[in-house]
């Protein structure tokens, strides 16, 4: 229902296997059609039969061990083998006991209300075996396979308790599949699951597998009426797996690559296999004219994405003549409808030249643009010859002969078809998409042209992965409503723009006097904890009493007051009562232990551990846990691969000891200050400000972000009707004061007659190494890089 | 998912049988095939008068649309649309799950549509009215089986 979005990439799930009516409906989607009588009847058989099939598989499955058992008894022997089975067990409350867990919501409704309409008691399916007929069954049902001269059986003790526990496990699964398919009444999933098995399983064991297969075919059958038709169909379902088995492992479906730089991608055979229903349209010479004109209309789909030939049938009357006359091949076709005025008029005037190349290569070669390089010379071919020369070279090209040759339509190259690159993958799902054509504006080039751009302003695991701009546990919020499907530019070594909160962060005062302060955060000030000087070394006594010394100070922070900032530094808010670490507290009160330590110990307490732990996916968890702490966010992806590391070696507890160890912290905070908020991202910074990002324009929002440009501002804008302007944005004020505390009369002053302020605002922390950097400070990025948020 | 490939593949990831309970759901699913098809058929063979009468109810309900401006084109593209959305209802129904209709249907012409600048809460007025012609086709019955899956265009719609 949702789209789920992660990483800026849509989640595909390959339906792998079909069921009869999933199969029906995809052939007549295919085709854009109603399903037609026959394809109705057939649905109306499956129903039919549906009481019966279970029937079949409910009296495997009740007789599975048995089967099982039979089978391996035929190929091992010294022991009892099926003492190595393990049964799954099937405990209740496990979705499928009596009810569904990940019941959706449309089953759930129509399962209520055949509920609710016919409450009645529904047939037994089966009734119960009775043991003793059915060993005198298998007495008289005759007929054993014999197994080949070559077979050995296997002794059971030389083949060891791993492996036997394999093979049994993988023949109940044989049956278990065999089982699903009846039910489904399709063999593919039997062949997804099982083709080419042969090659998986060791070479020695093979045969035996077969004979055991065999063994097991005859088995079942002794469970239903000889020459029944429940017997024969489950003799075919066993065929099928024997067959399927035998089968050698396939190789591999290759991409081919454009050219050797670009080499191939392999795909499984088994998400090919799963695609196969889609049907290759090939024109041939002795094709009835019924089905040429099927294929006819598949390649009309192809070029121009809609059955064209009842609209414009006339326009295009002489190439399917000839075409379905076989004076012309299919390649000759796909071009005489490439060149045609009607493609033309839909796929060439309404776009930009970019975006037509995009949709040319998605009709022509059936896939997106692969690379940068590629994209430019197609650019060049259709600026200098031309559309009509675009359609030849993709047409031309070695790739169109590989795949189609002459008599294939192209197809679209999409998930399952075949391994898909990594660099294109959002542009090209969305160009494989059914509304590909609607979309005006070029993809491929500007994701490509993003892989040069400095800096984005994004987090390095991806665009949609930005954890912390996220207000009320939405996840991603922009990203769910105009998805971005790229990648994220970051490599190693780029870094995130870090906009400085301006209160100290570690550097000496006439610096952070500079830098740009975020006019929504809070005015923090360094808190710092004066250790109690205790005459005795003891100081034990006073659990909560605040020693008297520091607390007369106005110029010293009290020791409460020290303490509830820390907690709220931690955790974000000040927290309940019961969530206090007393313990710490009166440790920190009493000397014991430095501030450091005592932020330590919040950090490994319980609440916080369910706070930014338990329940955060671990790039979030990591990107809250070190906001709080060393009071920034993570800068680059080297930084974010560290703490991956560290976080799936180590855990939790070794996250927190690593950044309140770490060296940044020590030479920023030091034993005794109380962390506090450094540095924000843009995207956190724009959030925070009064009005959003478009806040940032305005002059009087913040003069000293607002930098160089401001100041043609004040020069421009400002003269004109600044007045006006002025009454407004009092009133505004007078409605929001919280948001924006000063008035407005003082920091226009600023703007018009203050020096300009220096440039500033982004700049990128230091790295943790380098303590006293004032430096990299100063010389800060150009201007428009601070001040555009997007 | 339909019921099926669902049971299915809940038992295949906790590598046991289908149980009894799954079975049943299913074979509910059976029984219920007949009524389904014969839903499908009814909204096949009824296409032309669904959309029509559909189309004419839209039209009193929402005058400011682009299909009712008199240009012939957007009228064409809308009630073809409308036939479309009949087509991947009934293919919904015979398979007696919302996978059709949630890639195509919901994800892409919403998409679509949004580029065209056609209002979506139009759309899914019009849905409405095609649900409303439709159901006063079938029987009770039949007619609680498939308003599920105009709710469920609809409401995919609307988001």
């Amino acid at each position: 229902m949702t789209d789920r979005i992660n990483g800026g990439s849509p989640v595909i799930h390959p339906q792998q296997y079909h069921t009869v009516p999933t199969a029906v409906i995809t052939e007549a989607m295919q085709r854009d059609r109603y399903l037609s009588r026959g394809e109705g009847q057939e649905l109306l058989a499956f129903f039919g039969a549906g009481m019966k099939r279970l029937a079949i598989a409910q009296t495997l499955t009740q007789h599975a061990e048995r089967i099982v058992a039979a089978g391996a008894n035929r190929i091992f022997v010294g022991g009892n083998s099926m003492a190595y089975l393990e049964p799954p067990e099937e405990s209740l409350g496990l979705p499928g006991s009596d009810y569904f867990i990940a019941e959706d919501y449309l089953s759930a409704v129509t399962r209520q209300q055949k509920a609710r309409t016919q409450n009645r008691d529904r047939p037994r399916l089966i009734d119960e075996s009775n043991p003793l007929l059915e060993w005198f069954q298998g007495l008289i049902a005759g007929g054993r396979p014999a197994a080949p001269s070559r077979f050995r059986t296997i002794d059971i003790g030389r083949y060891g308790p791993v492996r036997m526990k394999r093979s049994l496990r993988d023949l109940s699964w044989f049956l278990r599949y065999i089982t699903y398919a009846i039910v489904a009444g399709d063999t593919s999933i039997i062949s997804v699951n099982t083709r080419g098995l042969r090659g998986v399983i060791p070479e020695d064991v093979t045969l035996a597998t077969i004979v055991a297969l065999r063994e097991m075919q005859w088995k079942a059958l002794t469970y239903f009426p000889k020459k029944g038709q429940a017997a024969a169909l489950v003799g075919r379902y066993f065929d099928v797996l024997i067959d399927d088995y035998e089968v050698e492992k396939p190789n591999p479906q290759l991409r081919l690559g454009i050219s050797k730089h670009h080499a191939g991608l392999p795909l499984p055979q088994s998400y090919r296999d799963s695609a196969s229903l889609q049907p290759h349209w090939v024109m041939k010479a002795d094709l009835p004219d019924i089905e040429k004109d099927d294929v006819v209309r598949a390649a009309c789909r192809q070029v121009f994405e809609r059955d064209v030939i009842q609209t414009h049938g006339t326009l295009l009357a002489a190439p399917v003549s000839q075409v379905k006359s076989d004076l012309g091949t299919m390649k000759e076709f796909i071009r005489q409808l490439g060149k045609s005025r009607l493609y033309r008029q839909l796929f060439y005037e309404p776009y930009s030249i970019s975006r037509s190349i995009e949709l040319a290569c998605r009709h022509f070669l059936g896939r997106g643009l692969s690379c940068l390089e590629e994209f430019q010379t197609y650019f060049d071919v259709i600026s200098d010859h031309g559309l009509s020369a675009l359609v030849d070279a993709f047409i031309d090209s070695p790739e169109y002969a590989d795949y189609f040759g002459e008599e294939t339509v192209p197809y679209l190259r999409g998930l399952g078809r075949e391994a898909q690159e990594c660099r294109n993958w959002g542009p090209q799902l969305d160009l494989l998409k059914y509304s590909a054509p609607v979309r005006k504006v070029p993809q491929f080039v500007t994701t490509f042209g993003g892989y040069q751009q400095p800096l984005p302003n994004q987090h390095p695991y991806g665009a949609g992965n930005d954890p912390l701009e996220i207000q009320f546990g939405a996840i991603f919020p922009q990203e769910t409503r105009d998805p971005q499907p790229q990648p994220a530019h970051f490599s190693e070594d780029s870094r995130r723009i870090l906009i400085s909160n301006g209160v100290g962060n570690g550097l000496v005062e006439r610096h952070a006097a500079h830098l740009g302060r975020a006019p929504g955060a809070m005015e923090q000030q360094r808190l710092q904890w004066e250790a109690v000087v205790s005459p005795n070394g003891l100081n034990g006594k006073a659990g909560g009493e605040p020693p008297r010394q520091t607390s007369f100070s106005l110029t010293h922070h009290s020791p409460e007051a020290v303490i509830q900032a820390t907690y709220r530094q931690v955790f974000g808010r000040a927290v309940w009562a019961g969530q206090r670490q007393q313990t710490a507290e009166t440790q920190l009160k009493a000397g014991n232990i430095t501030l450091r330590e005592f932020v330590r110990q919040l950090a490994k307490s319980r609440p916080f551990r369910q706070l930014a732990w338990e329940t955060l996916y671990i790039t979030k968890a990591i990107e809250y846990i070190h906001r709080r702490l060393l009071g920034r966010p993570t800068r680059d992806r080297r930084e974010m691969a560290r703490y991956y590391d560290l976080c799936a070696r180590q855990g939790f507890y070794a996250l927190v000891d690593e950044l309140i160890d770490s060296a940044e912290y020590l030479a920023v905070f030091g034993e005794m200050i109380v962390p506090y908020e450094r540095y924000l991202t843009p995207q956190g910074y724009a959030q925070r400000s009064p009005q959003g990002p478009s806040g940032w324009f305005k002059p009087r929002e913040n003069p000293a972000i607002a930098g160089e440009w401001m100041q043609t501002y004040a020069k421009t804008a400002m003269a004109q009707g600044h007045t006006a302007n002025h009454h407004t944005g009092r009133d505004h004020s007078a409605g929001s004061a919280a948001a924006s505390p000063e008035p407005v009369a003082a920091t226009t002053a600023v703007a018009v007659q203050a020096p300009p302020p220096p440039p500033p605002a982004a700049v990128t922390p230091d790295p943790p190494t380098a303590v006293n950097n004032g430096e990299t400070a100063a010389t800060t990025p150009e201007p428009e890089t601070a001040t555009n948020p997007a | 998912m339909s019921i099926i490939t669902q049971a299915i593949a809940n038992a295949d990831r906790e590598a046991r049988y289908l149980s009894r309970g799954e079975l049943e759901a299913i074979s509910h699913f059976f029984d219920a095939g007949q009524q389904r098809l014969r839903i499908a058929s009814v909204l096949t063979s009824n296409v032309q008068l669904i959309v029509e009468q559909g189309s004419q109810r839209f039209w009193q309900r929402c005058p400011l649309t682009p299909s009712n401006s008199d240009n012939p084109r957007f009228q064409a593209s809308c009630l073809r649309d409308q036939g479309w959305f009949l087509r991947l209802i009934s293919y919904a129904v015979v398979v007696g799950d919302i996978d059709p209709l949630q890639a195509s249907g919901v994800r892409g012409v919403k998409e679509m549509y949004t580029s065209l600048e056609i209002p979506l809460s139009n759309v899914a007025e019009c849905m409405g009215c095609l649900k409303e012609v439709a159901l006063s086709l079938l029987s009770i019955d039949d007619a609680a089986e498939v308003a599920p899956y105009f709710d469920y265009l609809m409401e995919g719609l609307r988001r």
